[in-house]
């Protein structure tokens, strides 16, 4: 093929054109050190990063929800164990106090006491956290209990307080007061009212009785504690697995749009030799015609 | 007339015409670097002969005609080729912008946003009655419309931006035929003659490629030899020196390319022009109705499921985004300004309950029937997918194309470059032929001196 001077020149300037591109391609892998510029790069690839990053942070998300439901069942828990501890505190106290030995002055003395420990389950019941009751159910914005006439009513409603911590699985972080505090079964602040009238008022008897339900309704508070110690087990089971799967995601990420700098750096050395090159072959074109040898 | 004032004549003939030959060589020469100069070369024919007694005598050589060396076939195969690459270019420049458009990969493009807003009902889920992440709810979702909204005013203007591309096309078009138009003036009447058009052909030819770039057009000539230019959809655009050029005109939605009044702009599928048009009614087009799909169906889900709850006040929830129907890219945005009325729980759940901002997160599952089954997510990921392959396949059809192109220039190059060493090798020709006929000159000068002094001793 006859090769003409402009075509030379032109091939040359192509060549050494795409040569340029080539380096600047890997120069600006490892400049930013992402492999994906934009879409074209890969498009598959491109399309599932969007997936992926949704999935991070929804997953980010999830882990911030736990610690938010973290916070809520260290409270119910700490609350529910106070309460525990309040009834187990009023049963030893009522069966000192139902003694035949027991004088109506130490019952007395003791129903002074118990009347201490109502105030108590009272507080209790009224946990409030940032001004939110924990025993109202939903109706966080409202006390759990008005006592009228030494009569306890519960103004919040059954809803259990719930927090998804991972796709489609919810933890119970509360439990409505109705649950705990007046449940069909057991009703703590009447039954505490009851057994401190009746230990005044020195009916043994009936005293008796009611401290079966005082045992009764810790019983209730038992199962309050077990679904709130269950969720606390899930929360640090889920918080681990999605630790582990926000893990697989940033190494996923990084597979996706991270350069391999190994290959991107010696990448970037082969072309600029190769550039180089072009440009030396450029500066030897048209050294010489025959016209330089004509005398 | 034979004798030694014949044999004088010759060589005076011959050192004209290698005269004429080194001037080739120079213009040649000259004209290396030139793009798209067609070498010259000289072709020579035998003088005439003359009839003698003792057979035919010759009278030296003459020059025939200077002609252009090129090969008319290739050279209109290049003009196809540079349609195909007009076309792609016309493609790449919008699309090439699309991808920046779509492909935000700088952690706030919109599915970012759309991670980031169904994030907030997910965390307002578990704290319904925070103020502050209410707020948070809102404020994401004002980001996710306004990152909707200026996505599509992007989008927008790439389409203007498209569009006056459109029209500065159809000006160089016109402006190219024009320039044709002024060559065939001059050039017409050398072709009509037989000769060889030289420079003046090399030029339309350049202007030929540029107008094949520009958009796609059939190039024929008639008997007379008038050079007629048609679109490809057969549209008379130049019969010889008359132009009939092309007009844009603005419509609603678009721009329309004009001959005579009859809209053409569906007839024109090749060239830059027809690059810039396929653009603008395939791949832009498309993102810009999926993109407006997005925004409607998430308005309309949104919507319907924030009605489904209630708010702090205990009523029913209003609407979360409000947008104009059948635009609703460019207008949505947050109806929702007070916190309180977020319907974050359900019907009878109290201040506490965030069953209905659950139900709002879980909208990031749906799969939207409006969205061909599938969820924000993912037809985002599709749009993504989608314009990434339309740039990757138009970039390289693009290196395919300039390859081709550049072996088709080689050819058209080592049929009609210019070669030093071969130019080079000519003027010795040409040189050592001047010095010969100069030689002979002096020979028969002296022949003519000797005949001379004989008669004048």
């Amino acid at each position: 093929m006859r090769i003409s001077e402009n075509s030379m020149v032109q091939d040359f300037l192509r060549n050494l054109e795409s040569a340029r591109q080539r380096w600047f391609g890997w120069n600006q892998q490892v400049s930013t050190g992402k492999k994906l510029q934009k879409p074209s790069d890969n498009p598959a690839d491109s399309a599932h990063l969007v997936r992926i990053q949704d999935d991070f942070s929804r997953t980010n998300q999830y882990l911030r929800n736990i610690s938010t439901a973290q916070s809520k069942l260290g409270t119910a828990s700490s609350a529910l164990n106070a309460l525990r501890n309040l009834t187990i505190t009023a049963s030893e106290k009522t069966i000192g106090a139902l003694t035949d030995t027991t004088s109506q002055d130490s019952r007395n003395a003791i129903a002074l006491e118990l009347e201490g420990i109502l105030k108590n389950i009272e507080q209790v019941a009224a946990t409030s956290v940032d001004g939110l009751y924990i025993f109202s159910g939903s109706r966080v914005d409202t006390v759990p209990f008005t006592e009228s006439g030494g009569s306890y009513a519960y103004q919040g409603d059954d809803h259990p307080s719930m927090i998804e911590v991972t796709q489609g699985e919810s933890i119970q972080v509360s439990v409505p007061g109705s649950e705990v505090f007046s449940d069909s079964s057991a009703d703590l602040l009447n039954t505490m009212r009851q057994l401190i009238d009746q230990l005044k008022a020195g009916d043994v008897a009936s005293a008796q009785a009611t401290l079966g339900d005082l045992q009764d309704a810790g019983k209730v508070i038992d199962a309050a504690r077990f679904k709130i110690s269950t969720s606390i087990n899930q929360a640090d089971n889920i918080n681990n697995r999605l630790n582990d799967h926000l893990l697989d995601l940033t190494s996923e990420v990084s597979r996706l749009q991270d350069a391999d700098m190994a290959e991107a750096i010696s990448r970037m050395a082969q072309s600029e030799t190769a550039l180089n090159a072009s440009l030396g072959a450029g500066a030897h074109m048209q050294q010489g015609s025959l016209f330089d040898y004509l005398g | 007339m034979g004798g030694l004032f014949g044999a004088i004549q010759v060589s005076l003939q011959n050192l004209s015409n290698m005269q004429t030959a080194l001037s080739v060589v120079n213009e040649n020469v000259a004209n290396v670097n030139t793009p798209g100069y067609s070498r010259k070369r000289i072709i020579y024919a035998p003088g005439p002969y003359e009839q003698r007694p003792y057979g035919m005598l010759g009278t030296g050589a003459q020059i025939e005609r200077v002609e252009s060396i090129r090969d008319l076939f290739l050279e209109s195969r290049i003009g196809q080729e540079y349609q195909a690459k007009g076309f792609y270019e016309g493609q790449q420049y919008g699309l090439s912008q699309l991808e920046t458009i779509v492909g935000a990969t700088d952690g706030s493009g919109i599915p970012d946003q759309l991670s980031k807003f169904f994030d907030s009902f997910l965390e307002l889920a578990g704290d319904p009655s925070s103020s502050s992440l209410r707020e948070v709810t809102i404020t994401q979702g004002q980001q996710l419309a306004q990152r909707i909204q200026s996505s599509a005013a992007r989008l927008d203007s790439l389409d203007e931006a498209n569009r006056a591309l459109v029209e500065d096309s159809v000006n160089t078009v016109n402006s190219l035929l024009n320039d044709i138009a002024k060559v065939n003036v001059k050039l017409q009447p050398l072709l009509k003659q037989g000769m060889d058009g030289g420079p003046l052909y090399d030029e339309r030819q350049q202007l030929l490629n540029q107008l094949n770039e520009e958009m796609s057009v059939q190039v024929s000539e008639d008997q007379s030899h008038n050079m007629v230019i048609t679109t490809t959809s057969g549209r008379l655009l130049l019969m010889g020196t008359e132009v009939t050029g092309l007009s844009t005109q603005k419509t609603m939605d678009g721009t329309m390319v004009l001959h005579e009044g009859i809209d053409i702009t569906s007839e024109i599928n090749g060239g830059k022009m027809g690059g810039l048009l396929d653009f603008q009614q395939s791949t832009l087009a498309s993102t810009r109705a999926a993109l407006n799909s997005l925004a409607a169906e998430l308005v309309s889900t949104v919507n319907a499921a924030h009605h489904n709850g209630v708010d702090l006040n205990g009523d029913e929830g209003g609407d979360f985004f409000s947008a104009t129907a059948g635009n609703e890219a460019r207008t949505i945005s947050v109806a929702v300004t007070d916190y309180r009325k977020l319907a974050a729980a359900a019907p009878g759940g109290g201040v506490g309950d965030g069953t209905n901002a659950q139900a709002m997160a879980d909208l990031r599952d749906l799969k939207v029937a409006g969205l061909g089954n599938e969820t924000f997510g993912d037809y985002y990921s599709q749009i993504v997918f989608d314009v990434g392959m339309a740039s990757k396949g138009i970039q390289s059809n693009l290196d395919l194309q300039d390859q081709v192109l550049q072996q088709l220039e080689d050819q058209r190059e080592s049929v009609s470059g210019v070669s030093l060493d071969e130019e080079a090798v000519n003027l010795m020709q040409y040189q050592r032929s001047y010095q010969a006929s100069s030689r002979l000159l002096q020979v028969l000068d002296s022949l003519l001196e000797e005949t001379l002094n004989i008669v004048n001793p």
